[in-house]
């Protein structure tokens, strides 16, 4: 296990925790919605997801 | 975030992902579901993506799932793994149904049966969480909290349980926690 990593999401979780949920929520969508939208056909999709 | 009893209120800023539930959900009014996995630690900060959503509804016959598909077509949605003929034979064999918003493939939300122990006892124990745009309802945290440590098992996974460890501090039930770590051992994943 990545103990680096856990420390982090150890951070983060005090963090959202500690502050409202407007000013946590809004830094994580900046995470989320860098996500969308997608180029991805759905047999690409499926495929990636049947491996 | 308000926490008590079996409701959580949540003031958040919406994401593509809880847009997508929100609207999703709605189109399921008359039955009975429940959301599982990643998603959860997501809605309260988790800070990574998803791109699919893993819903639990309670087990339909032919009939009631056909009428669902066509109200969940009508409602702007579509299978992108399978045509409505098929969707029965699919979600009966364990092979989730997927849907996104029609002309989309992200996010889509893997629709199941719950016939496990551990997706039944989600489905009966499910929480509700109120937003201002809406409610759903999600999976008990000491159920996800088990069954990633228990089943899922990754890196991401662990994290995920972590996470939900210290954003509900103080209000997790150790009963609860101890009862799904047993039906999990006892039933399996």
């Amino acid at each position: 296990m990545d103990a680096e990593r856990m420390k982090f999401v150890e951070f983060w979780a005090r963090y959202v925790k500690e502050h409202s949920d407007q000013e946590w929520s809004r830094q994580q969508n900046i995470v989320i919605d860098s996500q969308f939208p997608s180029t991805l056909t759905s047999d690409q999709f499926l495929r990636i997801k049947a491996k | 975030m308000e926490i008590k009893d079996n409701v959580i209120k949540l003031d958040r800023e919406l994401n593509t992902l809880d847009k997508f539930v929100l609207d999703f959900t709605k189109a399921l009014s008359n039955h009975k579901y429940v959301i599982v996995s990643g998603y959860v630690s997501i809605l309260f900060g988790r800070s990574r993506s998803t791109e699919d959503i893993d819903l639990v509804i309670e087990p339909l016959s032919e009939k009631e799932l056909v009428k669902l598909f066509d109200e969940l077509i009508s409602a702007g949605f579509e299978c992108i793994n399978t045509e409505s003929e098929n969707a029965y034979e699919y979600i009966s064999k364990d092979t989730a149904l997927r849907f996104a918003r029609k002309g989309e493939v992200l996010p889509n939300m893997e629709v199941k049966f719950g016939k496990t122990p551990a997706s039944i006892a989600a489905l009966n124990n499910r929480i509700s969480v109120e937003m201002k745009q809406g409610e759903i309802f999600i999976s008990p945290i000491e159920l996800q909290i088990a069954y990633k440590r228990l089943c899922l098992c990754s890196q991401k996974d662990l994290e995920d349980a972590r996470h939900l460890e210290i954003i509900f501090e103080g209000k997790l039930s150790k009963e609860k926690l101890k009862n799904y770590e047993h039906l999990i051992n006892q039933h399996g994943c």
